[in-house]
């Protein structure tokens, strides 16, 4: 398969996405407020670059890509971030930081109430749900006998909806989702409070609909996960713990307890590193690359080779003073530099639809060997417009012993 | 790039739809009133079934059953007629005092509707409709299908005092319609700001309240206007005072003394309208999932 038409496969893209939460409601107003004040006066999203001491990341950092015809597991324990990450896949809420890209349609099968009305009847709540899902009623009632006769609920869909057990319930809504056959189901527990010939049917229409369709599934039951996903994401206290084979997967998620920590080294690295950011209607064509002296894109240098960042972008409005930052990190999450246009005198500035180019330059035998993760910043004032990583960049190893994450220019003389 | 509700299909090729912290903020003021018309369209057998439940629900288990809900949009109006009768209010300009009073108040529980209910929809329904994945716009519409049937039985009373009282209407369509348009504008569209603004700022519906209880006598909807002394100046400063004002006239009397403030507060009303709408449409996903 080409790489262009792998992309095209792409269903959901979910690039480093995370979502805060305060223990204090005060919190919530607080921000809730700065976000109101900003939308009633046309002003861009506040972006979320320092969090109080009450708030925290009920998710954080969560990439990954589902194609047509995949099914990605998310499991974990209870309050690991799972009902939340998938909230914000259906669009239910919105991500506090990343990007969640959807190409064609989806549904959600998160709440079984979600889309029904309690007081109407099974019929009518057919009739509901498909409206919700962009059907209208002629379209409904052509696929209306394919929805009573897979859900098995006969005369109860006279009855009103509230009358029914949440098994029913759960018959109706897969009922009509199978005949919808969105791009990107997204499936939460709810098959487990059906009996057990029922979730063997829904399972069985999930594996038909997979030509079509791709799935995220949210389950307690290993069996599903094991016999029905290619990969698992393993989610602890909102990050993704362990992403893998579905047997890896599970063996991590058997060993986790609640002292387990959060975080492996990497998704420490992913912390450091902050949430990433993008405004695409105020800086566009964004390019940013490691250069050697030459100007090649490089992926690694020598210790005493000088290199360079080299930053293309063209923004959509005139920003007088802009600065740009590149917030640097060695593999153990150590915080090693920040290199920024705020120490000179003279502010950068863009002007509205002109590309503009920049160059870092660093010079040799300053960081030390190893890989450096950094991000490039850049923002006006207080309002960031652009936060995203750079690609890694290799630092090669010098002859002689280096210490530390950096080595600053300095000279031993002997004066006696 | 449009958003979405969460939960949607669509019959056309594969669209792209992307959710980020700063969704629907660069979306322009007729994209998101399109938007919002489009959702309710798509989910109006909701907004239907919504008001039928309420309808019944407001009622369920009461000996007169139905009869309540012709009753009690009755009752205000039905408290001044009574005053009227036993002569606590002195005649009006021209008019039938109980037919001032009535159309007055009908249209006043009307307007003042509209800025309340979107404040209170979205504060008892924002919790659910993050799983309910229903459109707060869509809860604001039923609410107001609810509203409309209280209007129009406090209408068909203010009908029965036009036949009772022979004062008949001299009706200017064109201003009529107009000053319905401005007053029904101004009022939607601050109700929608007053409703996400009462999510951060709790206050905001005890404050509203407040204002309109006193803009009930401070707008001509009881005494006319010219009856106050000093605060009369607000027949033009205010604008409830100049819609329930202009409205009357230009139904009854056929012309209104002030259509310039009427076309000021139309002016203000599309703004109000433009960036209502925008807001509401930005901040609808931020408010979903909070109490």
């Amino acid at each position: 398969m080409s790489v262009n038409s792998e992309t095209q496969d792409v269903v959901l893209s979910v690039q480093q996405v995370g979502k805060l939460y305060s223990r204090r409601p005060s919190d919530v107003r607080r921000r809730l407020s700065a976000a109101a004040w900003r939308a009633f006066l046309n002003l861009k999203a506040p972006a979320i670059t320092n969090k109080r001491d009450r708030e925290f990341w009920a998710v954080s950092n969560v990439s990954f890509e589902l194609r047509r015809g995949e099914a990605v597991g998310i499991i974990g324990l209870n309050g690991s971030g799972k009902t939340t990450t998938l909230r914000m896949l259906a669009g239910q809420i919105l991500p506090d930081a990343g990007r969640i890209e959807l190409t064609g349609t989806s549904a959600a099968m998160i709440d079984l109430t979600a889309g029904f009305q309690r007081s109407a009847s099974g019929y009518e709540n057919i009739f509901l749900r498909a409206a919700a899902l962009g059907l209208n009623r002629d379209q409904t009632r052509q696929h209306l006998d394919e929805i009573v006769e897979f859900c098995e609920l006969g005369s109860a869909l006279e009855a009103p909806l509230v009358s029914y057990s949440s098994g029913m319930q759960m018959r109706l809504a897969f009922s009509i989702m199978a005949i919808v056959s969105p791009d990107v189901l997204l499936i939460d527990e709810v098959l487990a409070v059906g009996d057990f010939r029922f979730r063997q049917k829904c399972l069985g229409k999930i594996r038909e609909m997979r030509a079509r369709s791709a799935f995220v599934l949210v389950s307690h039951s290993m069996g599903d996960i094991r016999n029905f996903c290619d990969r698992v994401l393993v989610m602890h206290k909102g990050n993704v713990y362990f992403q893998g084979e579905p047997d890896e997967a599970i063996r991590v998620y058997e060993e986790l307890d609640a002292d387990t920590p959060s975080q492996t080294p990497d998704q420490k690295l992913i912390a450091a590193m902050g949430p990433t950011f993008t405004n695409d209607s105020a800086l566009e064509l964004v390019e940013h690359e490691w250069v050697d002296e030459h100007m090649n894109v490089v992926e690694q240098v020598q210790f005493d080779q000088a290199f360079a960042l080299r930053v293309r972008l063209q923004s959509n409005i005139d920003l007088p003073s802009i600065t740009i930052g590149i917030p640097v990190w060695n593999m153990n999450a150590q915080y090693v530099t920040g290199l920024s246009t705020q120490i000179q005198s003279d502010a950068f500035s863009l002007k509205a639809g002109s590309p503009s180019e920049f160059l870092l330059k660093v010079e040799p035998g300053m960081i030390n060997p190893g890989t450096i993760k950094s991000m490039l910043t850049v923002l006006s004032g207080a309002e960031f417009f652009y936060r995203v990583p750079n690609p890694d960049l290799v630092i090669g190893p010098t002859g002689h012993p280096t210490w530390g994450a950096i080595t600053i220019p300095h000279n031993w003389i002997k004066l006696h | 790039m449009p958003d979405d509700a969460s939960s949607k299909m669509q019959q056309d090729a594969p669209s792209k739809t992307l959710y980020l912290p700063d969704s629907r903020y660069s979306v322009g003021p007729f994209a998101a009133i399109t938007a919002i018309v489009r959702e309710i369209f798509q989910y109006r057998s909701h907004a239907l079934t919504l008001f039928s439940n309420d309808f019944k629900a407001s009622y369920r288990g009461t000996t007169f059953g139905v009869l309540w809900n012709f009753i009690l949009p009755l009752v205000p109006i039905s408290v001044y007629l009574l005053l009227v009768n036993i002569r606590v209010f002195p005649a009006y300009d021209g008019m039938e005092p109980a037919l001032f009073l009535g159309f007055n108040v009908m249209f006043w529980y009307f307007i003042t509707g509209l800025v309340l209910r979107p404040i209170d929809v979205v504060k008892s329904k924002a919790a659910s409709s993050m799983k309910t994945s229903l459109p707060l716009s869509v809860a604001i519409s039923s609410s107001f299908a609810q509203l409309c049937f209280d209007g129009l039985v406090r209408l068909g009373l203010v009908v029965a005092l036009v036949l009772v009282f022979r004062d008949w209407p001299n009706p200017n369509f064109l201003g009529l319609i107009f000053t319905l348009l401005v007053s029904l504008t101004f009022c939607l569209s601050a109700g929608l700001i007053f409703s996400i603004f009462n999510m951060a700022y709790s206050d905001t519906q005890r404050l509203v309240g407040i204002f309109l209880q006193y803009g009930l006598f401070l707008s001509g909807v009881i005494f006319p206007m010219s009856s106050m002394g000093r605060i009369s100046i607000l027949e033009v400063w205010n604008p409830f005072a100049v819609f329930v004002g202009a409205s009357r006239d230009y139904l009854f009397v056929g012309s209104y003394a002030h259509p310039e403030a009427l076309g000021v507060w139309g002016f203000v009303s599309l703004v109000m309208f433009i960036t209502g709408v925008r807001f509401f449409y930005t901040m609808e996903q931020r408010v979903r999932g909070l109490t």
